[in-house]
């Protein structure tokens, strides 16, 4: 099949937004995230797996039909899939077209791998990571200050906010 | 705004030339006259674990300033084997004092304690993490031997993959231009490769060994660290390295005149009795020096000046 007719696999949309280059694999995620946010719970989303690319090998490809998409789940597909496009559509037409780079800092989304952080054992305590390398993709925990590479993390729905126990 | 210390990952080079220089102007007030800088402040000691050097060091250092010292060296003794949270538990002692010391065997703790407290939070270990009051009292103690923390030639030896000690005083030292690091180790404990690179990114120069006897003879500073055993999944690798590193009299020999051997304490086998004899041994003046620091430590974070 053509790189052309297989986008025809999946409807074109008149409003809203195009997730492509999603490494192969990775479609149902972002699929699982747009639903996690809320007011998008039952939104209309269609998805693609495995459509040939003549850069990725293999890619997925995510369509949102006729909502925006909100800032938080933008980041957090930053955190799963980096280097996607993400193509805003307006009457049919590409209206805007990024480009997601990696995260400087991912706060309440994923949970320290180490069992011996404090995150883990305290209850309610919200997880802060800083890019320690962002090309590398590596972060430190706010916390046990141990670092991960991001394809290590685990990720989970947001909690509270940083730094909930200041005053 | 609060001071906490919680990690050397926080501080800058000047922080540190700070500490040095308030650690030298309090260890030249003489003893009777520090009697009344602290007077009327309350440290609070929390040690979730057991600590020997560290708490009696902040003990000593207070009580010399005037201040007075309570807390808990045994969790068994407190409500935390109730089931009060850790958070709760900081929420209720800092009603009491003035400034709170933390050990806790979890990662994090510290941290977690300072955004929970109106107190300034001093960490005394948290886990593998850090011990900056440790890293502090270390570079205060080659400042005093050598007059300078820079230009030096700096071996580690040891365990230098799992040691939170050397990890944070290699960062440390890096911060200071000219020093060349020796790093003598057993294959298994080598420095992670992450260590090897500055605040910039750029690569320090390392030299990797793991011949002691060569590389003692080649250093101003050997910092020497206990091998631990419970790091090992095999105890019979273990049992191959525990001995390789142990710094005798008879290596001494031939080093340079002013060397002097760190340890930042207990050590077990890894250097001989017969070493502490020898002009090298900076081990116990070292301990003495991080009384001296943590003495500067508390006075800085409870704000008080000379």
């Amino acid at each position: 099949m053509t790189p052309t007719n297989q986008h025809l696999l999946i409807p074109k949309i008149e409003s809203g937004v195009v997730i492509d280059h999603i490494p192969a694999g990775l479609g149902p995620r972002i699929v699982e995230l747009i639903h996690a946010h809320e007011g998008l719970e039952t939104a209309m989303v269609s998805l693609g797996l495995n459509y040939g690319s003549t850069k990725m090998g293999a890619k997925d490809m995510v369509k949102l039909h006729e909502h925006p998409l909100p800032a938080s789940v933008l980041e957090q597909i930053a955190l799963v899939a980096t280097g996607v496009t993400i193509k805003r559509v307006e009457g049919f037409d590409v209206v805007e077209r990024i480009v997601v780079q990696p995260p400087r800092e991912i706060a309440a989304f994923a949970v320290c791998r180490n069992p011996n952080c404090v995150t883990n054992t305290e209850p309610g305590v919200t997880t802060h990571f800083t890019a320690v390398d962002p090309k590398a993709r590596k972060f430190r925990c706010g916390y046990c200050e141990r670092v991960f590479r991001l394809r290590d993390m685990q990720f989970v729905q947001p909690r509270t906010a940083w730094g909930q126990g200041c005053r | 705004m609060k001071r906490d210390l919680i990690s050397i990952n926080d501080l800058e080079r000047a922080d540190i030339e700070r500490y040095l220089a308030q650690a030298a102007a309090i260890e030249h007030v003489p003893r009777m006259e520090k009697l009344d800088i602290l007077r009327g402040y309350i440290l609070l000691e929390m040690f979730f674990e057991p600590s020997t050097r560290t708490k009696l060091s902040f003990e000593a250092a207070m009580r010399r300033l005037g201040g007075d010292v309570m807390g808990f060296s045994d969790v068994s003794t407190t409500s935390v084997k109730k089931g009060e949270s850790f958070r709760d538990t900081i929420r209720t002692v800092e009603q009491y004092s003035d400034i709170l010391v933390c050990r806790h065997a979890k990662e994090g703790t510290a941290r977690l304690a300072a955004q929970t407290s109106k107190l300034p939070v001093l960490n005394a270990g948290d886990g593998t993490n850090q011990h900056p009051t440790q890293t502090l009292l270390d570079m205060y103690t080659i400042q005093k031997f050598f007059g300078r923390v820079q230009d030096l030639k700096i071996c580690l030896a040891g365990d230098l993959r799992y040691s939170r000690t050397v990890y944070s005083l290699l960062k440390t030292l890096m911060m200071f231009e000219g020093n060349e690091f020796l790093l003598c180790s057993p294959e298994s404990l080598r420095v992670p490769a992450y260590l090897k690179y500055d605040e910039d990114g750029k690569r320090q120069s390392f030299v990797e060994t793991d011949d002691l006897a060569a590389a003692v003879r080649n250093c101003d500073v050997l910092y020497v660290t206990r091998i631990q055993k419970e790091r090992f999944a095999d105890i019979v690798e273990y049992e191959k390295v525990k001995n390789v590193f142990e710094l005798d009299a008879s290596m001494l020999e031939g080093v340079r005149p002013h060397m002097k051997v760190l340890h930042p304490l207990p050590r077990v086998n890894e250097i001989a009795p017969d070493v502490d004899g020898t002009p090298h041994a900076g081990y116990f003046e070292q301990v003495y020096n991080g009384m001296i620091m943590r003495q500067a430590i508390l006075m800085h974070h409870l704000g008080v000046t000379l």
